[in-house]
Order: C-alpha cells, then sequence, then structure tokens
C-alpha cells in the first residue's frame, strides 16, 4: 500500500508541475496587471490541440510540436490582450468587465472547440521510456515534465529576481502608481506579462496532454484547479503557486486510490472555498 | 526650460488647476507654495503625464510635451519625486534604484548608483534591505535618489518635506543646496513655506488652483500674501 | 401613488393574459412561454446581484440546480405531485444563498466570481457521483406533474402549467418592486456603489448583502424548481455553466439594474433558439459572442432602450411631494429629548492610532459641546482624515476612548455609529451618480422609521405612512441645502459644489446629532464655499452639532465656535479662531520652523 501511495505521490509531481505552470500564469496577471483572467483555461487547452494536431495529423516530432504549439499560444493570448483586456480594464468597474469579457472569449473558444472536435478524447504518445528507482517508475515523459517545469520555474525566478524587466513587473504589482512615475513603460510590461502566462498555461496543455488524454473540456477542468491553486497560494504569490500546486496534483493523485474522481475533485475545490472563508488572503499573502 | 502656459486640469467635475502659467529656466529652484488641495500636486502630475490636461501648453526644452506618455517624458529627462515617497516597499534599495534607471547617456548602472550613495550614505549602507524597512526620511532619500537615478534635466518634488522630523527635513534642505548648486533645475511644491523659500530662487503662491502671486524669495517672505493663503486673514 | 402602481400592475398583468391566451392555444407556444418564464426567473435571480449588489456569480446554476433537484428528490422520495414540492424545494436555496452571503463578506469582486463558479462545479459533481441518490448522470425521472382536479375539469397539463409559471413571475416580479420602492432594495443599491457611504447613513451593509444573496438563491432556486415539471428529467447539467452563463447574459442583453431587463432576456432566450434550431450546436458560441458584443457597445443592455419610468428605484417619486404646509422641523430626532445637562455631545479622550508601528495619531483629546461647530484644522499629513475616521467608528482606536452621547463608540461598526447619531461625510464626494438627487437622500433616510420586509412586500399602511414620511424628510433636506427645484436631476450631472451640497443633504436625511464632515470645501469656488458656511451657520441655528475637518482655513475661521489644531498627529492648541489665529505654534505649524529673521517678518 506504501509503495502504492509513494508512486502516486511521484505521478501527482508531473501532474502538479503542470498545475503550477498554469496556476504560475494565473497568479502573475493577477499580481501585475491586477485582474482575474477567465480565458486562462483555453491556454491550457488550446497548447494540448495544436500540440495532437501537430503530433497526429501533421506528422511533427513531439518536441517540435511542443514549441509550436508554446509560440502560438502565446500569439493567441496578445490577442486576447488587445480584444478582451486592454479596450475594457481602465473603465468604471474595470475590473468586472475584464472578467465578463474575459469570461465571455474563453467560452467562445471552448464551445467553438467543443464543435468542432467533438467530445471523444483522444491521446498522443508522449516520450517513451521508463525510469525506475527503489520500487517506483517514472516514465520519460512525466519525468521531462518535472525537469521543463522545474527549469521554467528557475527561469521565472531568476527573471523577477535578477532582471529590469522582472523588477519592472514587481514594481507595477507593488505600486502601479509610482511604476508609472519612474517611467516603467506600464502598457508594454502588461502585454508582456499576459503573453508569459498564457505561454506558460500553453505550455502546461502541450506537456500534459500525452498523460491525461485531450478533450476540450480540459481547459475548464483545469482552470478551476488553478484557480484553488491560487487562491490557497494567494493571489500574486509565486512561492504560493508553486507550493499548492504540486500539492493539488499530488493530492489528486493519492485520492484517486481511494476516492471515485468526481467526488476527489469536489472535495479539493471545497478546500477553495474552506480557504476562502478562513483566510482569503491564501496561505502565503499575496506578494510577487 | 520648462513653460506652462495657461493650464487647466479638472478631475471630473471638479476644476483643479485653473489658468496657470509658470516658467522655469536651467539651473532655477522653483517653488510652489499654497495651502493642501490648492493644485500643486495636481500640477507636477500633469507635467509628469500622469494627470491629463483639460487646457493650455507644456513646453519643455522646446518641445511640446502635452501628448506624451509618462514613460516618454522620463526619457527626455523629467523626474517626479512623488508625494508619499511611494517607494517599493518590497524591492531592495538597489532594485528601486535600478528602476530609475532609465536615461544611462553612457554611464553605467553601477556608476550611477555610486554617485548617488555618494550622495546619500545612508542609502549606501542600506543597499540590500527591503525599502519598507527603511525609516520615513531614508525613504524619502531612496525616492529622490531614484529619480536622480535618471540624470533628469528637470527635476520635480512633491512635499519632500512631508511627516518628517525637523533634522530630516534639514538634512533634506541641505541636500536641496547641494543639488543646486550642480545645477539641477528643480520645481518643488511644498507646503513648508519657510524651507521652501529659504531653498528656492523664486516661487509661485497657488491658491484655488490659482496663481495668486509670485515673485523672488525673499520677496514672497515679505509679502502677507503667503500667510493670507494659508491662515485667512488675521 | 396608488395610481401609478395600480398601472405598471395592469399594464404586466393585461400583458401576461395576452400571451396566455394566445400561448394556451398551442402546447408548443405555452410551452415556450414556460421557459421564458423560468429563464426570467433565473435573469430576475442573477441580476439581483449583479444588477443591484455588484457581485459578478459565473455560478448561479448551483442554486438552480438545487432546486430543480430538491423538486425531484421530494416528488420520488415523498411521492408528492412535483408542484406541490415547489415552494420546499426554495427552502435549501435560500440557505445557499444565505452561506454564499456570508461568504461574499470576506471576499468581494474576482474572489466571489471565482467561489460562485466552484459552488455550482462541486454541485454538479456531487450530481454526477453520488449515483445511489441521484442516479449520476441518468438523471432523475419525475413522472408526469398533472393536478387531478384540473384534469378532470378538461384543463390540459401545459395549460395549468404555464398559469402557475407566468403567475409566479407577475407575483415576484410585483415583490420585487416593491422591494426596491423600499429602504431593503435602497440599501442593496447604496451598497452597491459604495459600501462606506452606506455604512455611513446607518446601513447595516453585512446584513444587505446576506439578505440579497438569500432572497437571489431563493430566487434561483424557484426557477429551477418550476422547470421540473416541463423537462421531467432531472440530470446534473443544471448546475453547468450553461445555465450560469444564460443566467448572466440574460441580464447582460436585458440590462441589469432594471427589472424589465431579465423579463426581456427571459423572452428573448425562449423564443430565439427555437427559431434557430439549426444552430443548437452552436448555441454556447453565440452566447460567448453576445456577452462579449453587449459589453463592449451597449453595457446598460436593451432595457436602456425603454422610456425611463421603469427606473430601479420604483415609479413612486413623481408623485409625492412633501408637504410645504408643515414648519420646518428640528433636525433632531424627534423621539430624543434635548440633553440637559452640559456635558459635552462627543467626547474624545486621548485616542490614539497606530498603523504598523507608525503613529498616525497621538493622544488626541478635546470635546465638542451641543450645538457647536468645531473645526479640525492641520497642515498636511497632520492626521486630521484619521482623526474623523476614528470618531466615526471607521477606524477603532489602537487606545483611548472616543464617547458620543453617553455611548462608548470603539469597536462598533460604522452603521451602528450613525445609528446613535452621528453621521459623516466624505472627502472625496460620495454620491449615487446615476440617481437622482431625491433618490440618493432618500438612500439617506434608510434609519428613519424603521420597516419590515414583509411590510415592504405586502404594502402595508404602516410601511406607505413611513415610506411617505421618508420621503417627506428627503424633500426637506433637499430644500434645506437649496436644491429644491434639482430633485429629479441625476446627481452626475450637478455642478461639483452642488454635489458636495447634496452629499450634506444626505447626511441630514438620517436625521443626525452630530455631523462630521470631511473637507466640504475642498474645490468649492469663493462663491460656494460661502453658500458652505451659510448652510452650515443654518444648520447649527437648528440645534446641529457639527464637527468639519477643512483646509480652507479662512472659511473655518468664520463659522467655527472653536477649533482644534493637529500637528505630526497631535493636538497643538484648541481655542476660539481669534486665538488660534494668534497662536505662535499654530503659525509655526503652517508656515513651517523658521530660521534667523524670517520668522520676524511673517509674524509683523
Amino acid at each position: 500500500m506504501l509503495d502504492l501511495i509513494a508512486q502516486q505521490v511521484l505521478n501527482g509531481l508531473s501532474l502538479g508541475m503542470g498545475y503550477v505552470l498554469v496556476a504560475l500564469g494565473l497568479t502573475l496577471v493577477f499580481g501585475v496587471l491586477h485582474i482575474v483572467n477567465f480565458a486562462h483555461g483555453v491556454f491550457y487547452m488550446l497548447g494540448g490541440l495544436i500540440t495532437l494536431l501537430c503530433v497526429t495529423k501533421l506528422g511533427l516530432p513531439l518536441t517540435l510540436a511542443l514549441v509550436l504549439a508554446t509560440v502560438c499560444v502565446g500569439a493567441i493570448a496578445y490577442l486576447i490582450d488587445i480584444i478582451g483586456v486592454r479596450p475594457v480594464a481602465h473603465g468604471p468597474k474595470g475590473h468586472d468587465t475584464v472578467m465578463l469579457s474575459t469570461f465571455a472569449i474563453g467560452l467562445f473558444i471552448f464551445e467553438v472547440t467543443l464543435v468542432s472536435w467533438g467530445t471523444a478524447p483522444q491521446r498522443v504518445a508522449g516520450y517513451s521510456g521508463l525510469l525506475t528507482f527503489f520500487d517506483l517508475t517514472l516514465t520519460v515523459h512525466r519525468a521531462t515534465v518535472l525537469v521543463v517545469g522545474a527549469v521554467l520555474l528557475a527561469a521565472i525566478w531568476f527573471t523577477l529576481n535578477k532582471t529590469k524587466f522582472g523588477k519592472q513587473m514587481r514594481a507595477l504589482a507593488e505600486n502601479p502608481f509610482a511604476a508609472r512615475v519612474v517611467g516603467v513603460p506600464v502598457e508594454r510590461v502588461g502585454s508582456a506579462t499576459f503573453i508569459i502566462a498564457g505561454a506558460l498555461a500553453g505550455i502546461a496543455g502541450a506537456l500534459l496532454v500525452p498523460i491525461s488524454l485531450f478533450t476540450p473540456l480540459i481547459g475548464q477542468n483545469v482552470i478551476l484547479k488553478a484557480f484553488v491553486i491560487v487562491v490557497m497560494g494567494g493571489m500574486g504569490s509565486v512561492v504560493g503557486a508553486m507550493v499548492c500546486g504540486l500539492a493539488l496534483g499530488v493530492l489528486e493523485a493519492v485520492g484517486s486510490i481511494y476516492i471515485p474522481a468526481g467526488f476527489n475533485l469536489a472535495l479539493i475545490y471545497s478546500t477553495l472555498l474552506i480557504v476562502l472563508l478562513i483566510r482569503p488572503k491564501g496561505l502565503f499573502g499575496g506578494r510577487l | 526650460m520648462l513653460e506652462i502656459q495657461n493650464l487647466q486640469v479638472c478631475y471630473g467635475r471638479v476644476t483643479a488647476v485653473r489658468d496657470v502659467s509658470i516658467a522655469l529656466r536651467e539651473g532655477e529652484i522653483v517653488t510652489l507654495v499654497g495651502a493642501n488641495g490648492a493644485g500643486k500636486s495636481t500640477l507636477l502630475k500633469t507635467v509628469h503625464g500622469i494627470v491629463p490636461a483639460v487646457h493650455g501648453n507644456l513646453i519643455f526644452e522646446g518641445a511640446d510635451v502635452a501628448k506624451l506618455s509618462t514613460a516618454e517624458r522620463v526619457q527626455l529627462g523629467i523626474a517626479l519625486v512623488p508625494e508619499g515617497r511611494h517607494v517599493f516597499a518590497n524591492l531592495s534599495v538597489e532594485a528601486n534604484l535600478e528602476l530609475g534607471f532609465t536615461r544611462p547617456g553612457g554611464s553605467s548602472f553601477k556608476e550611477r548608483q555610486a554617485e548617488v550613495f555618494d550622495f546619500f550614505p545612508r542609502l549606501l549602507e542600506r543597499r540590500t534591505q527591503k525599502a519598507g524597512t527603511l525609516s520615513g526620511g531614508e525613504q524619502q532619500m531612496l525616492a529622490i535618489g531614484r529619480a536622480l537615478m535618471s540624470r533628469p534635466r528637470l527635476l520635480m518634488m512633491d512635499e519632500p518635506t512631508l511627516g518628517l522630523a525637523p533634522v530630516i527635513i534639514k538634512l533634506i534642505k541641505e541636500r536641496l543646496q547641494a543639488l543646486k548648486s550642480k545645477g539641477y533645475a528643480i520645481l518643488l511644491a511644498e507646503q513648508n513655506v519657510h524651507m521652501a523659500l529659504s531653498v528656492a530662487d523664486r516661487g509661485y503662491v497657488i491658491s484655488n488652483g490659482e496663481v495668486v502671486g509670485s515673485g523672488s524669495s525673499s520677496e514672497l517672505l515679505q509679502s502677507q500674501d503667503v500667510q493670507r493663503a494659508y491662515l485667512g486673514a488675521a | 401613488m396608488r395610481n401609478h402602481r395600480s398601472s405598471a400592475i395592469a399594464g404586466i398583468g393585461a400583458l401576461a393574459l395576452c400571451a396566455l391566451g394566445f400561448a394556451l392555444s398551442s402546447p408548443y407556444y405555452s410551452s415556450i412561454a414556460v421557459m421564458a418564464g423560468v429563464f426570467t426567473l433565473l435573469g430576475l435571480s442573477v441580476n439581483l446581484v449583479f444588477g443591484y449588489l455588484g457581485f459578478v456569480s459565473f455560478g448561479h446554476a448551483a442554486f438552480f440546480g438545487l432546486g430543480a433537484y430538491t423538486v425531484a428528490l421530494l416528488t420520488l422520495g415523498l411521492g408528492i405531485s412535483p408542484w406541490l414540492a415547489v415552494p420546499f424545494a426554495i427552502i435549501p436555496t435560500l440557505a445557499l444563498g444565505a452561506l454564499v452571503g456570508f461568504a461574499s463578506l470576506r471576499v468581494g469582486g474576482a474572489y466571489f466570481a471565482i467561489a460562485s463558479m466552484v459552488t455550482a462545479e462541486i454541485l454538479r459533481l456531487v450530481a454526477g457521483n453520488w449515483l445511489d441518490v441521484t442516479r449520476g448522470h441518468l438523471g432523475l425521472i419525475v413522472p408526469s406533474a398533472q393536478i387531478p382536479i384540473l384534469d378532470s375539469i378538461g384543463i390540459p397539463s401545459t395549460a395549468y402549467q404555464l398559469v402557475i409559471v407566468v403567475s409566479a413571475v407577475v407575483l415576484v416580479y410585483v415583490a420585487l418592486r416593491r422591494l426596491f420602492a423600499s429602504p431593503v432594495g435602497r440599501s442593496w443599491i447604496a451598497v452597491r456603489e459604495s459600501v462606506d457611504l452606506a455604512e455611513s447613513i446607518g446601513i447595516p451593509t453585512v446584513r444587505a448583502r446576506v439578505l440579497n444573496l438569500t432572497v437571489s438563491g431563493g430566487l434561483a432556486g424557484l426557477a429551477g424548481a418550476l422547470l421540473v415539471p416541463k423537462i421531467l428529467v432531472v440530470s446534473p447539467e443544471l448546475f453547468g455553466a450553461g445555465y450560469s452563463s444564460l443566467g448572466l447574459l440574460m441580464v447582460i442583453l436585458g440590462g441589469k439594474g432594471t427589472l424589465i431587463g431579465p423579463v426581456l432576456g427571459g423572452t428573448i432566450f425562449a423564443i430565439v433558439p427555437e427559431l434557430l434550431r439549426i444552430l443548437d450546436d452552436y448555441r454556447g458560441a453565440l452566447f460567448a459572442i453576445l456577452i462579449l458584443l453587449m459589453i463592449r457597445i451597449k453595457p446598460d443592455g436593451l432595457a436602456d432602450l425603454l422610456p425611463t419610468a421603469l427606473s430601479p428605484l420604483g415609479g413612486e417619486r413623481r408623485n409625492e411631494k412633501a408637504d410645504q404646509s408643515r414648519p420646518p422641523a428640528r433636525l433632531l430626532q424627534a423621539d430624543r429629548p434635548v440633553r440637559p445637562d452640559a456635558r459635552p455631545l462627543l467626547t474624545v479622550k486621548n485616542a490614539s492610532k497606530s498603523f504598523a508601528g507608525v503613529r498616525a495619531v497621538a493622544d488626541l483629546t478635546f470635546t465638542v459641546q451641543e450645538g457647536e461647530i468645531v473645526g479640525l484644522i492641520g497642515p498636511n499629513g497632520a492626521g486630521k482624515t484619521t482623526s474623523l475616521k476614528l470618531i466615526s467608528g471607521f477606524l477603532t482606536p489602537s487606545s483611548g476612548t472616543v464617547n458620543f452621547d453617553g455611548h462608548e463608540l470603539g469597536q462598533r461598526p460604522p452603521h451602528e455609529v450613525a445609528a446613535l447619531g452621528l453621521v459623516r461625510t466624505f472627502q472625496h464626494t460620495e454620491l449615487y451618480g446615476n440617481l437622482s438627487a431625491v433618490d440618493n437622500v432618500m438612500i439617506g433616510t434608510h434609519l428613519l422609521s424603521p420597516t419590515t420586509l414583509i411590510g415592504a412586500l405586502l404594502r402595508t399602511a404602516h410601511f406607505r405612512s413611513t415610506e411617505a414620511q421618508r420621503r417627506a424628510t428627503a424633500h426637506e433636506m433637499l430644500g434645506l441645502v437649496g436644491l429644491a427645484d434639482k430633485a429629479d436631476i441625476r446627481a452626475s450631472d450637478l455642478p461639483y459644489g452642488e454635489q458636495k451640497l447634496l452629499a450634506i443633504a444626505l447626511a441630514l436625511a438620517a436625521r443626525p446629532r452630530a455631523l462630521l464632515l470631511d473637507e466640504p470645501a475642498a474645490g468649492l469656488n469663493h462663491s460656494e464655499a460661502l453658500r458652505l458656511g451659510k448652510l452650515l451657520q443654518e444648520l447649527k441655528s437648528r440645534g446641529l452639532t457639527i464637527v468639519i475637518v477643512e483646509h480652507n482655513v479662512p472659511l473655518v475661521m468664520s463659522i467655527c465656535d472653536r477649533v482644534v489644531v493637529l500637528h505630526h498627529g497631535e493636538v497643538v492648541t484648541v481655542g476660539t479662531p481669534f486665538e488660534v489665529q494668534r497662536n505662535e505654534t499654530v503659525k509655526a505649524a503652517y508656515l513651517g520652523m523658521a530660521d534667523d529673521h524670517a520668522e520676524d517678518v511673517i509674524l509683523a
């Protein structure tokens, strides 16, 4: 039994790493732009979809497909920024309007994908191979997810702490007025953040689709999990997103041993409500 | 160097600045005095591009800057030390200064930073500390230093002595005089009339969004306009 | 007054009957009409929260589905007719609404939207997986919802289904209309636009939000419940994003913050899909595009195109004028006797407030006698606004006490302080910009002659008389500040100086004993400031106690009996204007530390 749990923990970590990337995007956008992007889930879905299409329809190697997917999703994020966020973010009740606007865009993209693709799940093969240590196994693909995720996390950490752009992001997150005063190009930094966030979710979708099947619904599912992570970890907290994201993946994987999938998710979502009631600021406060 | 002509600024239905004309030459320190709410802050923010002007001209070094964004004006050499300091509390002193380093003009970040540390030794001591842990006076120094990092042509300061202890005010005043001797052009908005007029060459008295008096510092120190603007007819 | 209201009801009733007549002739049309009715109820419920409270809810399907499932479970479990189960099905949704209401206090805006989405999803997952109870995705099948008595006299089930649903819609519409023409509905609008302003005139914002969400939940639950006899199969998709977005879209399309909006939306959404059968698959995508377009092009919805007679606060206003013949009342609450002794009305003793180790205000001590005008002045950063917030309950003192009329203010929330008779205004003139001047002041009357929810719904005689009193007070206060002829003008259309006067009228409508004014003269020109000064003196002559925080020192000096000067968070001196103007420390505080002889020059 212990072995099973340990194995699930390992599997859960790779799943969780994907969630971390998605949640990171969400929390970066919230921290820097102070808005919640309800279309964030479609970045994940499209990342998976494009990867799927590249491999199955275009016959491209997986790695190339991953890169292409990321780039495309980044571009789509830029479009959404221009169409759905920038025009409405600064008006009266801007925050509410952005929520509605991104919700609508996300819904539209989801529905169109649903109609064109249908609901039949499709699988694509990941990196093949198996690693074993002690009594545990880890597929090469899952290991890749962990490695790529860790590299990206390190890159984000580096950007935020060691580059000027990262400091501009943090400045904007902390004090938009002062950031403007010192001459930070507010619009440019905001858009760049939005694109990065989208790309992160896109990579996550691309990486995870060989593990968990593709259906258009994966975007809707992941965004709810991302919300749970971000609320638990604290809106705007990178560390929070990391810790809670991995924890969620592990909980989901271990939980699935004992509880049927639907209830498993319901329980996890319930924790969000509990956290909101007890500690709305999240476990790690709200600092980038 | 800076010419404000017939400026009018409104917040919604309130006219905060009404037909104000001000001029500032290179190497001058000009101060704006007046009670809180008189419009001094709004004026500075409008010059910096944070608040749009409804009417009037803003000419900086011969160019009309009214349509430029704040980031663009910063590139031209305008810097603002905002009221309330607004340092980035969670970033280190160095990071704060780095954010101000917007116009390299040949120098490296390290060089420019060294100049600022020279000017404010206290900041050197605290270089890696988070800005939020600094005292009020030190934060003010950081805010000024951050603005100096861009080696501005025009330095604007909004109430730099607000909420500071007298001994720190003295230090700020002395540093302002040092900036003056370095040839900086400074537009200073201050409620503390004495400090302002002892440092500035000229001043404008602002009341209710309008210029109600102007002159050299010594003239203003003598006049009743200032006292009236603050305390009403005695 | 009577005319307008009954004509509204007659209008709705007539329309409904016409529709009924047409619909009853065909099961197909009556089916569409039933859907329209159900959607309208859903839209009205989302509207309550989104339009009137200002919270975006992405999860109203939680209530909708809960109502439907409760009906199904009761019907199957107890063997009763679904129609009988409908009223009971509202109970769990009311409870969920109340729960959500309490939760919403901790979080607002985005968190609320997220939480609503998550709640609906949790219920959907439970419904889809709790196979023993809900049969999962197979759903629960309800036996046909016949009413034997009506069947036996030959009325088709589609007909009485329609009548029941339409009756429910009409009842709800009228009830909501009455609610909005009462302090309850006004309190929601007040909370939506400015929680601080609402608190300052005595609206318990917590209670208001909980009530709103409870009613909204119950309404959505009713909609779901009424759907069951029509569709007969209850499945987890009732909790799905489809119905949540539908509810939202109806409100956005029809117009939020109005009652007719969701009615329009509901009708459109029942009819249009039928017309566009071929686009069935694309329905979701179409909804999404519509939401987007409406947000960008017509954020106020289609109801914006209708005449303004259907205003959000009910159509009663034009028919009630102030009773001009009555002599101006004393501003003090009639049931509170004037204090006979000379104890101060307001006592502040060593009040201090620190923020994260920084002392904003220290040892604040002064008193205010009843009927005085006391000014609070000081340079920028002196702590005036902090002091005002301490006195009005918007901040709790870190130490020291604030005592008003014998009551310790300490931990009390602002609305309780207001109920005690102390009302404040705001520096950045908080007003309800989209409402008329008189509607703004009506919101201020919240504390007067309290009535119950039932009273408002049933329009009891008691309710009507208290409403008339409130209206009279509102007009009286408008007259007092000189805005009587601007009663029906939108607040945001008034010139700035008059907006400040309106804000004071709003505060006065709560009939306070003491008024705390936060920079009322900010942004006023000379003549406007003079008008303000005159008003304050008039108010004083009627027995009102006033504390005024101001930068306009000449104004303060001209109208105040005494002046408190603050600097660096401490009281420098308290005295008459004459004394204060000659006080050395005051001059130093304002003009700065002098060096050398500059000081002598200034003081000459």
